[in-house]
């Protein structure tokens, strides 16, 4: 009987310490976030809003291998339930040697800062939302296999290589044999500050959207028929980010061109500029413009300009909870918009991050 | 189209990169003695003040003899966190905790160590190969081959 007992007792211990063990090696956090929106469209409206709901896991899988996963639920009122679960990065990294490794997974293109660094995570937002080139421009995820170097020389420079599935594929499946490649490279000479540049290229043989472009967006304001043939979609982006204890500045410019079979090119851009003043670490009052052009030429995102000025404010209570607060001012400017988006509008907007 | 503009906006980028790089040469911060490296199987006994910060802010993910960094950090409740953030990190302790979260997100390192007390940060680093931390110096009963000279 003694012997059993004590049997059982080193059986649970052992589990015990491969519990702690499992635990030092895996880490679970969670992000998510509550609005309230306050606008004076044609019909004003007031509401309270739930954000996206963004589970991360990160595991260390070997010495050298770890894995990286993060799961989103969001709002979808057309869901029977009214919520939506997607994969957004599931990526295992082998870091071959000191300062470069090799990904494979789905993940999030390396094509600017915002979305190289921010992800899902609306803590990290320096303001409430994304800046327009992300609805329409910037392809944000790909599933392939990615190169990356990080930090290397004295001015940190990095660089990241991607082959992988491109606008038109979904999770699972791409219709046509052209995998684009994308380029992007970045230096982080001081403390605080990255400079970054990417270029991304995709032959588009019927210009379908599947899920891992983020400018699927584009029947919201196109009206009329669209192109199905072939399009040609390149994409050139420079950020400079620098957020320092004093100031920071977030610019990210994207250069688009595309090309169809029916009409002369189309070069579209979009510049979004934050400024902001932090004092004493939790108070950050801001300012952001966010600008976006694209041609009339085009054929893929369809013609629009829109700009929107904003001013706000951000407060962090800790480093795993801010509120943001924000007055902007929108304005779209191309006559085919549906009504909702025609008239410049002014809200409000209030925005609590979390991360645990 | 008329390009001009993205000359004027590339030279304000560099006048703005110029000025802040002239401010940011005054902000760095000196070793201090009351603390002491520790790391267990790191492929070198010595390390550079700089190759430590650095190493702390995430930039190398392996030691030299090919062992997996890993990177121990006094929690926010640790009596040290607010002199290791400053000496080592530059930054407060909640900063240093917002920066490791975020690059931990971005996917670009693995998940550092917390522990609230000197002692349990020495049992780790002693039972964990490629471990490094800083603890104050005067703390009790540390094994010499885990010692990391310090060098300017």
């Amino acid at each position: 009987m003694r012997v059993r007992l004590l049997v059982l007792l080193v059986l649970v211990f052992s589990l015990d310490n491969v519990a702690i063990a499992q635990n030092r090696n895996t880490q679970f956090n969670g992000f998510g976030h509550i609005e309230y929106n306050l606008n004076n469209l044609n019909q004003k409206n007031s509401y309270f809003s739930i954000g996206e709901h963004d589970f991360f896991v990160n595991s260390k899988l070997s010495d050298r291998i770890s894995y990286l996963g993060e799961y989103v639920i969001r709002f979808n009122g057309s869901s029977a339930t009214s919520f939506l679960p997607s994969i957004e990065r599931s990526l295992v990294k082998f870091n071959y040697s000191k300062l470069h490794s090799i990904i494979v997974g789905k993940i999030h293109t390396p094509l600017n800062y915002w979305n190289d660094v921010y992800h899902h995570g609306r803590l990290f937002f320096p303001t409430v939302d994304r800046p327009f080139a992300f609805s329409y421009l910037i392809p944000l995820h790909t599933l392939g296999i990615q190169f990356q170097g990080q930090n290397i020389g004295k001015l940190n420079f990095g660089y990241d290589v991607v082959w992988g599935n491109g606008i038109s594929s979904t999770d699972a499946f791409h219709a046509d044999t052209h995998t684009p490649v994308s380029f992007a490279a970045h230096i982080k000479p001081i403390e605080g500050m990255r400079i970054g540049v990417s270029y991304y290229n995709e032959y588009l043989p019927d210009n379908v959207f599947g899920t891992h472009s983020g400018h699927a967006s584009n029947y919201s304001h196109h009206v009329g028929e669209t192109y199905e043939g072939p399009i040609n979609y390149e994409l050139a982006c420079f950020s400079f980010a620098y957020f320092g204890k004093k100031v920071e500045v977030l610019n990210e410019f994207a250069f688009n061109r595309t090309r169809s079979d029916s009409l002369p090119e189309a070069n579209n851009f979009s510049n979004y500029l934050y400024l902001g003043l932090p004092i004493a670490e939790v108070h950050t009052p801001y300012v952001y413009v966010d600008y976006l052009n694209v041609d009339h030429n085009d054929l893929h995102t369809y013609q629009i300009e829109k700009y929107k000025v904003g001013l706000g404010y951000r407060y962090q209570f800790n480093y795993q909870l801010n509120v943001k607060a924000q007055f902007e001012y929108e304005s779209t400017l191309h006559d085919h918009s549906n009504l909702n988006s025609m008239d410049p509008f002014v809200s409000f907007k209030v925005q609590l991050a979390y991360g645990f | 189209m008329d390009f001009k503009w993205i000359h004027r906006f590339a030279k304000v980028l560099l006048l703005l990169f110029v000025l802040l790089k002239s401010y940011n040469a005054n902000a760095q911060t000196s070793w201090s003695n009351n603390l002491m490296v520790i790391g267990n199987n790191l492929g070198t006994s010595k390390l550079t003040q700089e190759y430590m910060k650095q190493t702390f802010k995430g930039k190398y993910s392996l030691w030299s003899n090919g062992q997996a960094v890993t990177i121990v950090l006094p929690s926010s409740k640790s009596a040290q966190a607010p002199e290791f953030a400053n000496v080592v990190m530059g930054m407060s302790v909640t900063g240093m905790q917002k920066y490791w979260l975020s690059l931990v997100f971005q996917g670009r390192a693995n998940p550092p160590a917390f522990f609230e007390t000197s002692s349990d940060i020495v049992k780790f680093v002693a039972s964990t190969s490629g471990a490094i931390a800083v603890i104050p110096a005067n703390t009790p009963d540390v094994p010499n081959y885990l010692i990391i000279k310090i060098q300017n």
